[in-house]
């Protein structure tokens, strides 16, 4: 019950309506339909416990056909997230057209069930194009797959070939993507300093990135490798190194559209910022950090992190009135424990500003 | 918070606040404090940035903490500190190599900040 009354919750009032008519559709409209009774008791009293739905439902408080029922509600009210796939609810244009192609792919065996098999096809040529536009290996070996189940025997070596190629091509992206989860996992502590042992491992999974992508290149492949060789790049002082990784990471986020999302443009610029700051650039670390501030949503992890690199760029910028305005702002935001410490560093950044300007007792406070 | 992190700011922090009690004439406090850096460092392993600033900084003890007269250590320590790389993203904001030159020239560091960091070294908006 806890579970519909979280999925019930999250619905909109159409979406809600929606669903109650979905229920009449399918159960019958009037007192037997005991899912809409179920919609209705929640609405009437959202704190409803399953005990108190059952009793009024069946008369008793424990029943296996309420358990069953309210299984079925949580699958429709599933089926309803479906119908909402729209692409303003996506800040990534990419993660929209993969709700979509894996809505069409359900779609295809729904048009094949009522024997519609030229729209299915249809449909699957669609999916395949998208998919592959969009560097959606998995959708897009998939749907190769069911299609090449239904091929004419002239096109099936070629099918057989594309899906070769896609398949080879999922698998390097998704052994990147598990070199990426590694990497993460030794890199969690590149902030506070990381161990030489942890350095050696992020370069053995770098280098394996890497020779995976020698020989088949994806895109999303090229930017996570790319990612962790930035990483690399700080962890051995190689500003150079990092410079050009990160005009890499800049063409590619900007070349391809799906690879676009405002978070990864901010943590980039502020990558740029960093960057810039250790080269002793002020200028061009301030205003990377002032580009990166509006592309994270506000009071998140990475929007605090990328105020540091601001707080800092103005600070040698002798901006310090703005140094102490950040700080004002920031210092309470920083609530939870992971962002303490970056409300500490502003701490510390707030009293050199005051070491500066001679008051020293502010400074030690 | 960032004197948990004994590898990184922690150094920095206790830096920082030598150079402060310094600044307000509580050199005893100092002393001490310069002390308890150096134990610090023999535990945990500190840069060799961070080496050479405790380095200088005993030595200006040793020299009864006048600067305007350094000792022959002091100069070398103070070369050595030159030497090595400072990162501004880091726990040093305040540099210690700005702070040793104002305090050899009496000044107050942020004349020696400005010459460090001019402002005029900042490019107009749009430049790069």
């Amino acid at each position: 019950m806890d579970k519909l009354r979280r999925l019930l919750a999250s619905l909109s009032k159409t979406e809600l309506r929606y669903l109650r008519a979905f229920m009449e559709a399918l159960y019958g409209k009037g007192d037997d339909n005991k899912s809409v009774q179920v919609i209705d008791l929640w609405q009437s009293n959202p704190v409803i416990s399953a005990e108190e739905a059952c009793k009024t439902i069946y008369g008793t408080p424990v029943s296996a056909a309420f358990k069953m029922l309210v299984g079925r509600i949580c699958d429709r009210v599933l089926e309803i997230y479906m119908l909402d796939i729209v692409v303003s609810k996506f800040e990534n244009p990419a993660d929209f057209e993969k709700q979509v192609l894996l809505r069409d792919l359900t779609f295809v065996y729904s048009l094949r069930a009522r024997r519609l098999y030229e729209d299915a096809e249809e449909l699957l040529h669609r999916i395949v194009r998208q998919a592959a536009a969009f560097d959606y290996f998995d959708i897009q070996s998939q749907a190769l797959i069911i299609l090449q189940s239904y091929a004419h025997p002239k096109v099936y070596a070629a099918l057989s070939a594309q899906i070769r190629e896609t398949i080879q091509k999922h698998e390097v992206e998704w052994r990147v993507f598990a070199l990426y989860n590694e990497w993460r996992h030794y890199s969690s502590s590149a902030v506070t300093g990381i161990s030489a042992k942890d350095t050696q491992v992020l370069a053995t999974l770098v280098a394996q990135a890497e020779e995976l992508l020698a020989t088949c290149t994806t895109v999303r492949g090229q930017y996570f490798c790319l990612q962790m060789k930035d990483t690399l790049c700080q962890l051995y002082d190689d500003s150079a190194g990092s410079q050009e990784v990160l005009t890499t990471l800049y063409t590619l986020v900007e070349t391809y559209s799906f690879l676009q999302t405002r978070e990864r443009k901010g943590i980039l610029m502020r990558r740029i910022s960093e960057l810039a700051l250790r080269q002793s650039t002020f200028e061009v670390a301030y205003r990377r950090g002032l580009e990166a501030i509006p592309l994270h949503a506000e009071g998140s992890y990475n929007a605090i992190i990328a105020h540091i690199s601001l707080a800092y760029s103005t600070f040698f910028t002798h901006r310090f009135e703005e140094v102490k305005q950040l700080c004002h702002k920031l210092i309470p935001a920083c609530t939870t424990p992971k962002m303490a410490r970056w409300g500490s560093v502003l701490q510390y950044l707030r009293a050199c500003v005051a070491f500066l300007e001679g008051d020293f007792r502010t400074a030690h406070k | 918070m960032l004197y948990e992190e004994k590898e990184g700011f922690h150094a920095g922090l206790r830096t920082f606040e030598i150079l402060l009690l310094l600044e307000e004439g509580e050199l005893d406090v100092a002393s001490s404090k310069i002390e308890s850096q150096r134990k610090h460092f023999e535990r945990h392993r500190p840069d060799v940035r961070e080496i050479c600033v405790n380095r200088y900084l005993r030595a200006l003890e040793r020299n009864a903490f006048d600067v305007r007269h350094p000792t022959p250590d002091m100069h070398t320590l103070q070369q050595q500190i030159v030497a090595t790389t400072w990162y501004a993203l880091s726990h040093e904001a305040i540099r210690m190599e700005a702070w040793i030159d104002a305090k050899t020239k009496g000044i107050p560091y942020w004349d020696a900040f400005v010459v460090l960091f001019p402002p005029s070294a900042f490019a107009p908006a749009g430049t790069d």
